[in-house]
């Protein structure tokens, strides 16, 4: 899996591409994670285009880092997953406690509610 | 003979009489020649000074020559062995012992065991003719070919046809190899096998006390003679429970005693017999043994090798797999997490031929690596050295699956239900419930170690 990240006025931007269950790559999602917290991000946006497989070793991590944004007084949202890694989070219950944006005025607006809640 | 005044006169004869002055030139003559031998005297120690030198230079020389051809060969000869498996594979079903005695001149026996990705189990024996560098050479270039063909190919026959013609066109002296191959399926335990003018290996069944040969025809392996013409043949022998097949180099049996006597397939069939219910590795210990007391003080003229496998029950493995053996289901072995996806294509492929669509093999794509996960890092703990079994069966009905780890089992009607509100946001606790979300039957063994998971086939959309 290749993990791209980019920050820009607080806002965390993380892209995974291919597959998410690897240790190493979950740790080093973690990592990234946990970095932009630190360097001051309260939204995280993860985005998911190009994430072509995930399994409950990838959700857990998932679920993990949105409890750490949470905790941290941000917010970690979801963007543009594909049909087969929807189906995968809808199955597991995700769409109750994380937002999910299919498109970039999802985005926006999810980005935007956020600036107001904090 | 004395001399006067005037004359030289022999006495003896008294016939020549020579006058002073010839008798001086005589003289002369003499010194002169006495000077002129010493001259060659000292020349000739020069030149046998020289010459010894010459051949102290030539001797010094040659020195550094066997020296460095026989470093070249020990050279060769670790290149040669570090071709033997340092380690037999573990495997489903079939134990395996080896041994190679060398000369400690660069041999060409050469083994191996490979398991397929099918987990069927190749044993291979080869021998190359005569030794030094040409043999480990050839030796190299055939395993690394068996190797290739091994995977990509079933029939024993028919890899042996393309490596004798991969062969054929390398080698370039008057070498050639003797070879038997062997595909061991572990659930239906036979095994098919070809042989390329090896000594036929030995199969001893100690439920019946009986031994036999197998023999099948085959020509040699790689002789320039031999391509377009070498043609092998497959057989197929049913291996019961404990049954046990001797694989070996002739190197073994054409030790001699010391009056000179071959110790001969006959009297390893003997020692087979004798020895054949032994634990293997103690089988050829036993074998060694047996042909070193017949030998007594002789050496060996050739490195041999002995390898033995025993299959074992299977169907006593399959009792926990939820198949039977007549449904023939295909196996995987994996042992980490990074073989999962390895393991995985091969099942999803196979669906792929069978016309599932591709929504059905993402959603077993899942199950699969829950399932493996799951017994990797909780069955297992995570420990390499214990193994997680997978057999499978793919057919234009359904896609089952039964993955058994060698942990301590679990109940999985303790899990947690993970859309439970205070679980929702666990990182843990999702495998089983895709598992079961995805799969039409999901069912545990008593023990909890063993999934059974199927998914039936729903056409091609």
């Amino acid at each position: 899996m290749d993990l791209l990240c980019n920050r820009k006025d607080g806002v965390a931007f993380i892209a995974l591409v291919g597959q998410f269950w690897q240790r190493e790559d979950l740790q080093a999602f973690e990592c990234a994670v946990k970095e932009s917290i630190s360097g001051g991000c309260r939204i995280a946006v993860i985005d998911v285009d190009h994430l072509s497989f995930i399994n409950s070793m990838g959700l857990g991590m998932l679920a993990r880092s949105f409890l750490r944004f949470r905790d941290s007084g941000g917010k970690m949202i979801l963007y543009r997953p594909r049909s087969c890694v929807l189906e995968v989070i809808e199955i597991s219950g995700f769409k109750t406690f994380m937002p999910i944006a299919s498109d970039e005025k999802e985005l926006e607006g999810l980005i935007q509610g956020s600036d107001r809640i904090l | 003979m004395s001399i006067n005044n005037q004359y030289l006169e022999f006495e003896e004869t008294g016939t020549q009489k020579l006058t002073r002055s010839e008798l001086l030139q005589l003289y002369n003559d003499a010194v002169r020649q006495n000077a002129q031998l010493q001259q060659e005297n000292r020349n000739l120690h020069l030149t046998v000074e020289e010459r010894n030198r010459e051949i102290k230079q030539v001797s010094y020389n040659l020195e550094r020559v066997r020296l460095d051809l026989e470093d070249e060969m020990e050279k060769a000869r670790r290149v040669q062995e570090g071709l033997l498996p340092k380690e037999l594979p573990r495997m489903v079903n079939v134990k395996s012992a080896s041994v190679y005695i060398p000369t400690g001149k660069v041999g060409g026996d050469l083994y191996d065991i490979i398991i397929t990705t099918r987990q069927k189990i190749a044993v291979l024996i080869f021998d190359v003719s005569g030794h030094g560098i040409p043999a480990a050479l050839i030796g190299a270039m055939a395993k690394m070919l068996f190797a290739h063909y091994i995977e990509k190919l079933q029939s024993p026959a028919r890899i042996f046809a393309e490596v004798n013609k991969q062969l054929c066109r390398f080698i370039k002296t008057e070498q050639y190899l003797t070879a038997f191959l062997g595909i061991i399926d572990p659930i239906k335990n036979t095994m098919v096998y070809s042989r390329a003018g090896h000594v036929p290996p030995m199969v001893y069944k100690p439920g019946t006390g009986t031994l036999s040969r197998l023999d099948a025809k085959g020509f040699f392996i790689g002789h320039s003679a031999l391509l377009g013409v070498a043609e092998y043949c497959d057989q197929t022998i049913r291996l019961d429970a404990g049954d046990k097949v001797l694989f070996y180099t002739d190197g073994l049996t054409e030790g001699c005693s010391p009056e000179g006597k071959l110790y001969g397939g006959e009297r390893l069939m003997n020692a087979f017999k004798k020895y054949g219910s032994l634990e293997i590795n103690h089988l050829l210990s036993s074998l060694v043994k047996d042909q070193g007391k017949f030998r007594g003080k002789t050496p060996l003229r050739d490195d041999f090798t002995l390898l033995c496998i025993e299959v074992g029950d299977s169907d006593f493995m399959l009792a926990d797999s939820g198949f039977q053996r007549s449904d023939e289901p295909d196996i995987l072995v994996i042992n980490t997490l990074a073989e999962i996806e390895e393991s995985c294509a091969v099942i999803l492929k196979e669906m792929d031929r069978c016309g599932y669509n591709d929504k059905s093999i993402r959603q077993f794509k899942i199950c699969i690596f829950e399932m493996l996960t799951n017994a990797i890092l909780h069955g297992n703990d995570g420990d390499p050295g214990k193994k997680v079994i997978i057999f499978y069966q793919v057919t234009t009905l359904a896609v089952t699956i039964n993955v058994i780890d060698e942990g301590n089992g679990f109940d999985p009607a303790i899990l947690p239900d993970p859309l439970l509100p205070e679980n929702r946001m666990k990182d843990h606790g999702r495998g089983v419930f895709l598992i079961k979300h995805y799969l039409d039957q999901v069912e545990f063994n008593a023990r909890g170690n063993r999934i059974l998971g199927r998914k039936f086939h729903t056409g091609k959309q």
